[in-house]
């Protein structure tokens, strides 16, 4: 199983209070809240309580930011994360993970694979 | 028809960890089917998903540009955050606003590698005139599919466009791989730094790896930081990290 297919595994069956947890610890509320489409960085902190739940597409989003978390995790400081994560990256047309995932979450796949290639770097 | 082959140059450079910045990495995930340009992948990834590359600079300066690179800062983008996020303020717990445009301290736990590579060794210039005749005369097919142009040159292989390139890389491979290493090309960040893709046959032809640590004093780092516009952390932030 390659480490892309491992990361979409973990993102699938995490449930979605600790991802919020862990997701607003290392990125913050409002580069959660940016990347899943919701106005409300609060909200996050009510995910991560389990006050409230991710909908539909926002649940889906809020995993396949996770999905790019957990690849970089392992090697990267949570800091090198929200700026790979706010930088522009050459492989993806010199646009910012964070604001593709915001703009289309199809971009997921695109995103995971430069994640992946920054970690091997 | 043939390629255009060229040696390797005197050393490869590649930034990665410590102790085996060489190490080939996973496979890449296969090139999804699409009527629209893809950025799945790297530039000259095997299409299929089959088997791993490389990528590495004839120089540290192209070794560091590849991979600071995707710390450069978006222009507009933190005012585009904030107005997509204007319900209410984050929990100050959770409200992280970090520079923009500067090189992470987690960075410098990488390390420059440098290696030599066989003398006979050979390597396709993807960049040169006659590999692209190469790729007209046998490989016409995929521009027509692609509707991308109608003949292969320098500004075509910099496309970002991965259904091109990692399909033109799979077909070098299949039909010149017995003969080569990899693929030379041009940096798209900047034109005078050289790149090599190593396919896994290259395994054998490296020796003498040495590895170096890096440091925001590195002369070739903070040269190409200065080019991409980026700011390197002082180096006793880095001490107090490590």
């Amino acid at each position: 199983m390659s480490p892309t297919d491992v990361a979409h595994r973990e993102a699938t069956r995490t449930d979605f209070r600790q991802i919020a947890q862990e997701l607003q610890e290392a990125l913050g509320q409002r580069l959660v809240a940016y990347a899943t489409g919701v106005r409300s960085p609060q909200a996050v902190g009510r995910w991560a309580t389990g006050k409230n739940e991710p909908q539909g597409q926002t649940d889906q989003r809020l995993r396949d930011l996770y999905r790019v978390f957990v690849i970089l995790r392992d090697t990267e400081s949570d800091q090198t994360i929200r700026a790979w994560l706010q930088g522009a990256n050459p492989q993806l047309a010199n646009q910012a993970p964070i604001e593709l995932l915001h703009e289309d979450p199809s971009a997921v796949t695109a995103v995971a694979d430069a994640a992946l290639n920054f970690v091997d770097a | 028809m043939a390629v255009h082959l060229v040696p390797p140059p005197d050393r490869l450079f590649r930034i990665g960890w410590p102790p085996m910045p060489f190490k080939w990495g996973p496979r890449q995930n296969p090139l999804p089917d699409s009527e629209e340009p893809l950025l799945e992948g790297r530039r000259w990834d095997d299409p299929d998903g089959s088997y791993a590359t490389v990528y590495c600079g004839s120089s540290p300066e192209a070794a560091f540009a590849e991979t600071i690179a995707p710390f450069r800062s978006v222009p507009g983008l933190r005012e585009r955050i904030l107005a997509a996020t204007d319900e209410d303020d984050p929990d100050p717990l959770y409200d992280f606003e970090d520079p923009q445009g500067v090189v992470p301290v987690g960075y410098f736990e990488r390390a420059l590698g440098h290696a030599f590579v066989d003398e006979d060794a050979r390597f396709i210039d993807v960049d040169a005139v006659r590999t692209h005749n190469e790729l007209n005369a046998r490989f016409g097919s995929l521009l027509a599919e692609l509707g991308a142009a109608t003949q292969y040159d320098r500004g075509l292989m910099m496309t970002q466009d991965r259904r091109l390139t990692r399909r033109v890389a799979g077909f070098l491979h299949d039909h010149h791989g017995d003969e080569t290493l990899g693929i030379r090309y041009e940096s798209r960040l900047m034109s005078d730094l050289e790149c090599f893709a190593l396919w896994p046959q290259a395994r054998v032809a490296i020796y003498d790896i040495d590895v170096e640590p890096i440091s925001p004093e590195t002369p070739a780092l903070v040269n190409v930081a200065e080019r991409l516009e980026l700011m390197l952390p002082a180096l006793d932030e880095i001490s107090r990290s490590g």
